[in-house]
């Protein structure tokens, strides 16, 4: 074949390939932004020149008989100006930086090697002379027909997966060097990869690498699946963590609706004042005003300083659990006290772990006091020179033996209980800066977990 | 002597608690006596620091315009007097004082507001503070104390069972009759602390002589007094046996 032959055919192919480019360029970084006329003249060229170029490098490369060279030199050679061409494709159409337009490159480079060994499947397995008319008619009938329709398949595989979109999500969070450098050595490592295959196949008809490629699925499989559950559980956490606002919105507006209530009295007991007031009687307006602070801190006053309290929780959570617990205990008729002095950031003990410690000394405390007269729980958590103390106090009724208090299955509350402070222990294990911290004290079950950081 | 000191913003609130603490002193004939009354954080401090010695401490918590409040106060004052008598005297909306008494060993607080709960508050304390200062003088009791993280913890030697070293390194459980503590420290740097009345009768566990209530030779067991086991080693039976004759 002359020169002009083969450059004719190439230029067929390579506009396949261009095209197959720019198509799934648009499916994979949206749409090129129209700017005017200039810019859309300045895509035409770009794509022509690289179509002109490429097939003249291509024939190039056949006539000198580069596709000879070892290791496929002269394919990965081609294949590296194939992919610089389309970098500069890219940068005309999008105008994105070099690095962002690289991935593009190597993912269109990949997808298209994807079509063609998709192909090749199908193809018999030889190669072509193509001074024999016959043969030159199969090869340019792969090369022109079964190429672009592979082509065509893995476009709307990449449609229809909507790689598109993960590829944006993947792109804004900015890969480092190193992911760009090993995708720049697409080509070579791909060529490694082929030999690799090649040089491991065994005699009876075995290959180490079939394994590799199939603990490479099962990983995405896995990886599919934890992602999945991930996000569930994030779902789930946003949903506790909305309905832990909820209450909390609900608690600030019992909160107003007592103050306007205490507002109304407050309007009458100063009228009666001034009623008293005119007559000189001190003695009044003394158990007046004594009555009416009493009331105060009765009616809003043990609420203003809760809530006070838990705006000192700065963990979202840890703030769910206590209003959460706080409710309970209010419906409950057990009467408490939350004491948070110093804000609340946070500690190392990971938040779902801490929660459950929390809750389980928190639960033991209320399972106490229950329907007993005059319990108290005393709740204290308090922030101090970067370490955290969360206190939980409450009446003791029953004692314990107090050795055997935090032993598998045992519990002051009968059968097959005794397991809540166990698990704590059990949790704090993992951390060695949490110290665990139990007490008897004039008549009170103290708990103290601290954490240093 | 004991002195006392009053820290309060309001004027008109701070000379009521003097007159009061004067007179209630007067008539009951205590020993003590109101040496500074101040709104200024600053200026006790430096009367604490030239007196040196145990002071009985009324505290505002929320000190307006002032440097600092009266948390912060209290532990400036238990670094100079670290067994004085801290009491706050605060607005109902302030309290937290679970928080004032862990960490600086507040001994009480009164509501202010209401004058006679006040003063009735006030007399409480007073009484109080002499029944500790008499109980103290007849005890003698000796305490182990021990620093976990940001508090120390005084525990009465004759109610400590043994010390166990958990699992992890460098830590410490120390298991009492009343009290089970976690803290980081070297069982062996105890040992040598703590002295005779305790011994180490195995690599995990040093033991209070004193609380041993029967030795399990078969299982090689300590039996404690309040019911708890700990293991002794098979090199320590002798002594151990000696010991307890």
């Amino acid at each position: 074949m002359t020169f002009f032959e083969v450059l004719c055919a190439n230029l067929l192919s390579f506009s396949a390939v261009a095209l197959f480019f720019a198509g799934t360029a648009i499916l994979l970084i949206g749409p090129v932004p129209y700017r005017d006329k200039r810019h859309r003249y300045a895509v035409m060229g770009a794509l022509i020149s690289y179509i002109i170029i490429l097939s003249l490098v291509g024939t190039v490369f056949y006539k000198t008989g580069m596709f000879g060279w070892p290791y496929n030199g002269g394919e990965i050679l081609l294949q590296y100006v194939q992919a610089l061409g389309c970098l500069l494709l890219l940068r005309v159409m999008y105008r994105k930086p070099y690095g962002a337009t690289l991935g593009a490159t190597i993912f269109l480079q990949v997808a298209y090697d994807f079509g063609w060994n998709l192909e090749e499947v199908f193809a018999p397995d030889k190669f072509y002379h193509l001074d024999n008319l016959t043969e030159r008619r199969e090869y340019l009938f792969y090369e022109w027909v079964a190429i672009p329709l592979a082509l065509v398949f893995v476009a709307l595989l990449l449609y229809k997966l909507g790689v598109g979109k993960l590829y944006r999500l993947w792109e804004r969070k900015k890969p480092g060097a190193g992911v760009w450098i090993f995708m720049s050595l697409y080509p070579v490592l791909s060529q490694m990869m082929q030999e690799l295959v090649k040089r491991s196949e065994k005699s009876q008809d075995y290959n180490p690498l079939t394994a590799i490629i199939f603990l490479l699925i099962i990983y995405m499989i896995f990886m599919h699946g934890a992602r999945e559950e991930m996000h569930r559980k994030q779902i789930e956490e946003q949903q506790v963590s909305l309905q832990q606002q909820a209450v909390y919105i609900e608690n600030l507006e019992g909160l107003q609706r007592e103050m306007r209530r205490f507002r109304h009295d407050f309007k009458n007991m100063m009228a009666g004042m001034y009623i008293q007031a005119r007559e000189g009687d001190l003695a009044s307006i003394q158990s007046y005003i004594q009555e009416m602070t009493a009331d105060f801190d009765m009616q809003v006053g043990s609420q203003i300083r809760m809530m006070n309290q838990l705006a000192n929780i700065r963990m979202a959570e840890v703030k769910g659990l206590f209003l959460e617990k706080l409710k309970e205990m209010q419906a409950q008729n057990i009467s408490c006290e939350l004491e948070v002095l110093k804000p609340f950031e946070g500690t190392v003990i990971r938040s779902t772990d801490l929660c459950r410690c929390l809750g389980i000394l928190l639960d033991n405390a209320m399972e106490e006091v229950q329907g007993k007269e005059g319990g108290k729980i005393y709740i204290m958590v308090s922030s101090q020179n970067g370490g955290t103390t969360f206190r939980v106090k409450n009446t003791l009724y029953s004692s314990p033996d107090f050795p055997r208090v935090g032993t598998l299955g045992y519990s002051t509350k009968g059968e097959n209980r005794g397991i809540g402070l166990a698990n704590y222990k059990k949790i704090l294990q993992e951390y060695e800066q949490a110290l665990p911290v139990t007490a008897m004290q004039e008549g009170y079950f103290i708990q103290e977990l601290k954490v240093s950081g | 002597m004991l002195p006392v000191y009053i820290c309060e913003d309001d004027a008109v609130l701070r000379s009521a608690q003097r007159r009061f603490l004067e007179r209630q002193i007067l008539i009951e004939g205590l020993d003590m006596e109101v040496v500074l009354c101040s709104g200024h954080p600053e200026e006790l401090l430096q009367a604490v620091e030239a007196s040196s010695g145990r002071g009985i401490y009324f505290l505002d918590v929320e000190l307006k315009g002032e440097s600092m409040d009266g948390f912060s106060l209290g532990q400036e004052i238990r670094k100079l007097d670290s067994r004085g008598f801290i009491i706050y005297v605060t607005a109902f909306a302030d309290l937290a004082f679970e928080t004032f008494r862990y960490h600086l060993e507040a001994l009480d607080y009164i509501v202010k507001g209401d004058t006679e709960r006040m003063y009735a508050g006030i007399r409480h304390c007073l009484k109080v503070i002499t029944e500790r200062m008499c109980e103290e003088n007849k005890q003698e009791r000796s305490f182990f104390s021990v620093k976990v993280m940001d508090v120390v913890k005084h525990i009465p030697v004759d109610e400590i069972m043994f010390f166990e070293t958990a699992g992890r390194t460098h830590r410490i459980e120390l298991h009492g009759k009343n009290d089970r503590i976690d803290f980081i420290g070297s069982i062996r740097e105890l040992e040598k602390e703590l002295g005779e009345r305790f011994l180490r009768v195995h690599r995990a566990y040093l033991v209070n002589m004193a609380q041993i209530a029967q030795l399990d030779l078969k299982n090689r067991e300590i039996l404690m007094q309040n019911g708890e086991r700990c293991l002794f080693s098979r090199k320590m039976k002798d002594l151990l046996l000696e010991k307890l004759r």
